[in-house]
């Protein structure tokens, strides 16, 4: 919870001196920035008639309610403050880091509504941007701290996607096991050559021992084999899941989850948080199971074979582990260097060929070399340290094995000569050597696969957290109970008193109220950044009111079933997207099901039948990413087309039509007089005259509705808005016109 | 840049300009170049989203004016100088850190270096966490081996 319940006992008791006797406290927040700026605390209560702040250095501060006449929490370089506008001018009530940015905009709207005569709601829903258990930061409001996500956690998460193939793999456990247990068995049976065979003589056995020796290397090499295959198979298999179902939940997720990401980073976590865990599972996950497995498994054969002797072999083992975690924590981080150095590069490399008609341009080639050679030579200089300290490790990894084998070739002999060859025996030795390889060669990629085993934990634990993120609440468009709830929509929308904000503290829409009745046609007008498409992403259900109401034919939208009402409204934008794939696919696009003939009327309706016939595959034409290019006109009509054949009785448009030219705006233009018969419609255009036909306008200002009427009403409204538009707008095409004549 | 007489007042915590003779109004006052050029050109907004007026330095204003320029400069950027890294880490691909600044102690993230760590020179470091809160390093030479281990570590 971001708002305190209790500041200490003599905060509380100063702030409830400074009070009227019971004037109770609606909001409690701590800021983290005191008025000089440092991280300290400084309290603040918001009572029913003051506000008091509690800083340690400065006595309590008290503003009564009423001399405020309003609250606003305003975002600074690295910081925020939170003011109260009074008659003797402006006053800082406190300072705070960017982590509390939502909740000093809640107190802020908290003051507000004191000030109105309203009791304060806060709100439920806000996320804190520290672990509420450890205190960590945390890279996401409201996500899960990965410090505090055990890691046996993620890994139970991920041996549960595997339930489904659990027989694969546990066969692949078992066939992990044999193969261990046959790559054993080599040495064994050198011993058995030298010590029975050669030393005492029973020669008959040699057949019965070499045959033995090139059954298990078949064994291991048919293990190995097979665990490899199935392997393969089950991370492959596993990874794909994941990511279809990551697919799946990110088109379910909300908007504004969307909306705080770009594209790039979602694409990230689907396949290369998901690649990374892939690569992870094949190579990293056998290479540790197997080798732990060698590990136990010879650690035991040597003690069993020769207690003394495998101590000698144990010695350089603590040595191996400390060293390979120094080197490797020295490793990992110029790793990090050379790929951000790299990934630079090719950053640099390809601004320089997509801008390379500014850089003749402007003659800034050399400029642009020299920038890349400097990097480059940063690049060069971290690869070169990153090979030096890497051999490096190698070498000293040689070192420590090569020790390890001295003592064994200088310590076992003797003990032979010692004993006489029976403890240890020539055998014993030579099984000792051929294990020293096999025991110390995994123990220098431990470490280092054990990091991988963190980075492709971090891959699974973000690919975790957004699967964990809750998607839009819904039910299947035509199920029983959504047909129930929706039966049919005659088209009547009303917004009542809606708030919205996209992040907390900057409100786009400061109460909208509007109406359109069904089949009515309204209008949107306004500056950029009024709140008109906020409007528009809010009856498409995109986002959720933060106050305030959306009706459509007099019930709340939000109790709506979703997919349901999506499947009654329709979206022609300003760039409209085409999916990859032919025209009549993207024409039906919204309606599979639709006929050809049905597609066709739809294009006819819409001007595209036309120049779809022109292009050499017609209706089976690529469009979309790798496909045929279209112009912004000809995507604009098809968008058309593909909301006629949706057939929605809602329909909206989106600056339809702002960026054609004017001979395809007026084919757009027929095309959308056909679109909006009969339909509840709601524009947004930037030219104010293609606005014409609509029944009714709103001019929206700052996220507020300053005017409404028809076309008529406010040109002939004395300074109104929308006239002043109309004129200036006028103006400028008058202005752009003379231009074009003097130039011709 | 033309000259700008610039004469600066407070009502309570809010500073006003009086820009060229004219009445005094609310204002913003910020750098220019906050990043590349703290010190040098201010700028001053109105409410408006207008920019009033620039000056090339805090330097051809009144001594008064000059200070409450600084003060509002002082409130509006908040940028931590870190004068110790006491830990910083790689966990889970995000960089975590735990430092001690001119502002007291800290500990922020952020993921990618490329995005929020922007190099002034190759000793002058400023960091911009998930958040968008602002440290600084102003000079990585002048920190001690273990904070500059650690700055090794994540950058």
């Amino acid at each position: 919870m971001p708002f305190d319940r209790e500041f200490p006992a003599s905060t509380e008791r100063d702030i409830s001196a400074a009070l009227e006797p019971g004037e109770p406290i609606h909001v409690r927040l701590t800021a983290d920035l005191d008025f000089d700026q440092r991280f300290a605390p400084v309290r603040l209560a918001i009572a029913h008639k003051h506000v008091c702040v509690a800083a340690e250095a400065r006595q309590i501060m008290v503003l009564p309610i009423a001399g405020i006449t309003k609250a606003s929490s305003d975002e600074l370089y690295g910081s925020g403050r939170l003011t109260a506008e009074t008659a003797d001018g402006e006053r800082v009530l406190a300072y705070f880091t960017r982590h509390l940015v939502p909740e000093m905009a809640a107190a802020a709207r908290a003051i507000n509504e004191l000030i109105a005569g309203r009791t304060p709601v806060l709100p439920t829903d806000i996320d804190t941007a520290s672990c509420a258990r450890c205190g960590a930061p945390l890279a996401e409001r409201g996500s899960n701290c990965p410090l505090c996500v055990p890691r046996r956690q993620i890994l139970m998460r991920l041996i549960g996607l595997l339930s489904p193939f659990r027989y694969r793999a546990m066969a692949l456990i078992v066939i992990t096991l044999f193969g261990v247990v046959a790559q054993m068995l080599t040495p064994l049976t050198y011993k058995q050559i030298v010590d029975r065979v050669l030393t005492q003589g029973h020669h008959h056995e040699l057949a019965l021992w070499a045959g033995l020796m090139l059954a298990a290397a078949i064994a291991s090499l048919v293990f190995r084999y097979a665990g490899n295959t199935l392997t393969s198979w089950l991370s492959g298999r596993v990874v794909a899941d994941l990511q279809g179902r990551l697919h799946v939940h990110l088109s379910r997720l909300r908007m504004s989850y969307h909306g705080r990401r770009e594209a790039g980073e979602l694409v990230g976590r689907v396949m290369n948080d998901s690649m990374e865990l892939l690569h992870f599972l094949k190579d990293g996950f056998p290479y540790l199971l197997v080798n732990l497995l060698s590990f136990i498994t010879i650690a035991t054969i040597l003690v069993i074979l020769n207690p003394t002797l495998a101590l000698i072999v144990f010695v350089p083992v603590p040595l191996l582990i400390l060293g390979g975690t120094w080197f490797w924590g020295k490793l990992i981080p110029l790793r990090h260097k050379r790929g951000f150095r790299i990934g630079r590069l090719h950053s640099l490399l390809g601004e320089s060929i997509r801008g390379i008609k500014v850089v003749k341009a402007l003659t800034q080639e050399d400029r642009r070399s020299r920038e890349f050679d400097q990097n480059n030579d940063q690049l060069f200089k971290t690869t070169y340290i990153t090979d030096r300290v890497f051999s490096g490790f190698y070498e000293f990894l040689a070192l420590v094995m090569a020790v390890g084998s001295v003592a064994v070739w200088y310590l076992g002999p003797k003990g032979i000569i010692a004993s006489g060859g029976r403890d240890p025996s020539l055998g014993d030795l030579m099984a000792f050597v051929a294990y020293i390889a096999m025991f110390y060669g995994p123990l220098q990629w431990f470490t280092a696969v054990l990091n991988w085993m963190s980075s492709a934990f971090a891959g699974a634990e973000r690919i975790f957290n957004l699967l964990d993120q809750v998607p839009e609440p819904d039910i299947a468009a035509d199920s029983p109970e959504a047909i129930a709830a929706l039966p049919s929509v005659a088209g009547g929308i009303e917004f009542r008193g809606v708030h919205f904000s996209y992040e907390r503290g900057k409100e786009v829409l400061k109460g909208i109220d509007l109406v359109v009745g069904p089949g009515e046609m309204l209008g949107l007008v306004g500056k950029s950044g009024a709140g008109k498409s906020t409007v528009i992403s809010l009856l498409c259900r995109f986002y959720e009111p933060d106050l305030g109401e959306i009706l459509l034919d007099g019930r709340n939208l939000a109790t709506l079933p979703l997919a349901r009402y999506r499947r009654h409204v329709g979206i022609v934008m300003q760039d409209p997207f085409l999916f990859r794939g032919s025209v009549i696919d993207n024409i039906r696009y919204g309606k599979p099901e639709a006929t050809f003939a049905e597609v066709v009327e739809a294009a006819k309706a819409a001007h595209c039948h036309d120049f779809i016939l022109e292009k050499e595959d017609g209706y089976d034409t690529m469009v979309g990413d790798g496909g045929v290019e279209l112009s912004g006109g000809e995507r604009q009509r098809l968008s058309i087309a593909r909301a006629i054949v949706h057939d929605p009785p809602i329909l909206i448009l989106d600056e339809a039509t702002s960026a054609v030219d004017s001979d395809t705006e007026k084919s757009i233009q027929e095309a959308i007089a056909r679109l909006v018969k009969g339909r509840t419609t709601i524009a947004i255009a930037h030219r104010l005259a293609t606005l014409r036909n609509a029944h009714r306008l709103v001019v929206i200002d700052d996220g507020r509705v300053i005017e409404q009427g028809t076309h008529d009403e406010l040109m002939a409204k004395e300074g109104g808005h929308f006239a002043r538009l109309v004129r200036l707008q006028t103006e400028i095409n008058k202005l752009k016109t003379d231009q074009i004549v003097s130039i011709a | 840049m033309p000259e700008t007489s610039i004469v600066m007042s407070r009502k309570l915590d809010r500073a006003h300009a009086a820009i060229d003779g004219a009445d005094a109004v609310p204002v913003r006052v910020v750098w220019a170049r906050p990043i590349t050029g703290r010190g040098a050109e201010v700028a001053f907004l109105g409410d408006a989203k207008v920019a009033l007026a620039m000056i090339p330095t805090l330097d051809v204003l009144d001594p008064r004016s000059r200070t409450i320029a600084q003060e509002e400069l002082d409130r509006r950027y908040c940028v931590a100088r870190i004068t110790r890294v006491h830990s910083a880490s790689v966990n889970f691909g995000n960089r975590y850190w735990d430092v001690e600044t001119d502002r007291g102690r800290r500990r922020f993230l952020f993921r990618e270096v490329g995005k929020h760590v922007t190099r002034i020179t190759a000793d002058h470091l400023l960091i911009r966490d998930t958040l968008a809160n602002r440290f600084e390093i102003a000079s990585l030479a002048a920190l001690d081996q273990h904070s500059r281990d650690q700055v090794n570590q994540v950058i």
